[in-house]
């Protein structure tokens, strides 16, 4: 049986010229290498999805200290791994930047708490 | 500034990678470019002005479709350089938490009101050093003093003199006691003033200047770590003009 593409590729200069520019990964290099070198820009929230993340990238966004965010989600984004879309997807934040975001809702329920607490010590600065 | 839930309240977020049109930094309010010149989609909004807002920037963008690189903060027309991409939660209901700034600078402490006369009614604040603009329709709770952790809506203010509760504090003011007072009050206040890098809310202004913003909560800790919380009047995916 013969395989049919429906769409077949073509390629343009500006395609060669763009795939020269910006190689893909060559299947010598490992994923997470791969991904090494982008989560290295410490990026504000990377996207990654489930699949990807036990594929690999997991260990990569580990090692350099990313951690998904318990609460927001990307509604409708795209993985930067695999370029799928999923309806809900975990962000990731940098380990230095996590400070900016780490507003969850545990968090917002503790403030809610400590703002009604009767116990004046608890305000003072 | 962050975002934090949606109306609905949950807290699932469009996020989409956005050309610049001038350097921006995390966590700033960001609106559409004009047309014309601009090199991209968004651009800084102003500490009055959140007109056409398009969202807050997350951070650099880590999309790249031919597989490495990604974006960055910085905008640039210089060939060669890296493009200015941001990613950008652009939801037009989008909760937006601000830290409450005793100035236009960031990280100012608000100012804390000291008690000179007692009040047995629980209605006047007394003092000499009130923050100087109007905070008439603001919010005022005590940080120090019988009545700690409660709040009331500020409905006459005098600068540098006293400011009036309608709705008493339920135990004697004080000498002493400490309060501080704040232009945000949920739903009545459609304005909110940035500071200056556009990433915290400026609680020193007169109630009801500012960018269009409509506040939804407050949350009154210490004058350090208090925290306004809005959405934008005037997005640009739901405009108001």
């Amino acid at each position: 049986m013969s395989l049919t593409i429906l769409v077949p590729k073509v390629w343009r200069r500006v395609d060669h010229l763009l795939a020269q520019k910006f190689p893909r990964r060559r299947a010598t290099v490992a994923g997470a290498v791969w991904l090494d070198e982008l989560l290295a820009k410490r990026f504000g929230a990377a996207i990654v999805c489930q699949p990807c993340w036990w594929k690999g990238a997991g260990a990569a966004l580990a090692r350099f200290g990313y951690a998904k965010h318990p609460d927001i989600k990307s509604q409708g984004g795209r993985c930067d791994v695999c370029q799928q879309t999923y309806s809900l997807l975990p962000i990731w934040i940098a380990e230095e930047k996590r400070g900016r975001a780490e507003v969850t809702r545990r968090h917002l329920d503790i403030e809610h708490q400590r703002r009604l607490a009767p116990v004046p010590e608890l305000f003072r600065a | 500034m962050q975002v934090v839930k949606r109306l609905d309240g949950s807290s699932s977020f469009h996020m989409l990678d956005l050309k610049l049109s001038a350097t921006v930094v995390e966590g700033e309010a960001v609106i559409a470019s004009p047309a014309g010149a601009a090199g991209g989609e968004i651009t800084d909004s102003t500490t009055t002005s959140l007109l056409d807002m398009a969202g807050i920037v997350l951070g650099a963008s880590s999309f790249n479709p031919h597989g490495g690189g990604g974006g960055t903060l910085t905008y640039s027309t210089t060939q060669g350089d890296t493009e200015g991409l941001v990613r950008v939660v652009i939801n037009p209901d989008a909760i937006i938490r601000a830290l409450m700034s005793g100035g236009a600078a960031e990280g100012t402490a608000l100012q804390r009101v000291a008690v000179t006369a007692a009040n047995a009614a629980g209605t006047t604040i007394t003092t000499t050093d009130t923050p100087e603009a109007s905070m008439d329709d603001g919010i005022c709770w005590c940080i120090l003093g019988a009545n700690v952790g409660l709040s009331r809506k500020v409905t006459t203010y005098t600068a540098n003199s006293s400011f009036v509760v309608t709705v008493p504090f339920p135990r004697t003011i004080a000498v002493g006691d400490e309060f501080c007072v704040v232009p945000f009050l949920p739903l009545t206040t459609r304005a909110v003033q940035l500071t200056t890098l556009l990433t915290e809310a400026d609680a020193s202004i007169v109630v009801g200047t500012g960018g269009n913003a409509t506040v939804v909560e407050v949350v009154l800790n210490r004058n350090t770590d208090s925290y306004v919380h809005f959405i934008a009047r005037d997005h640009v995916f739901n405009e108001l003009s």
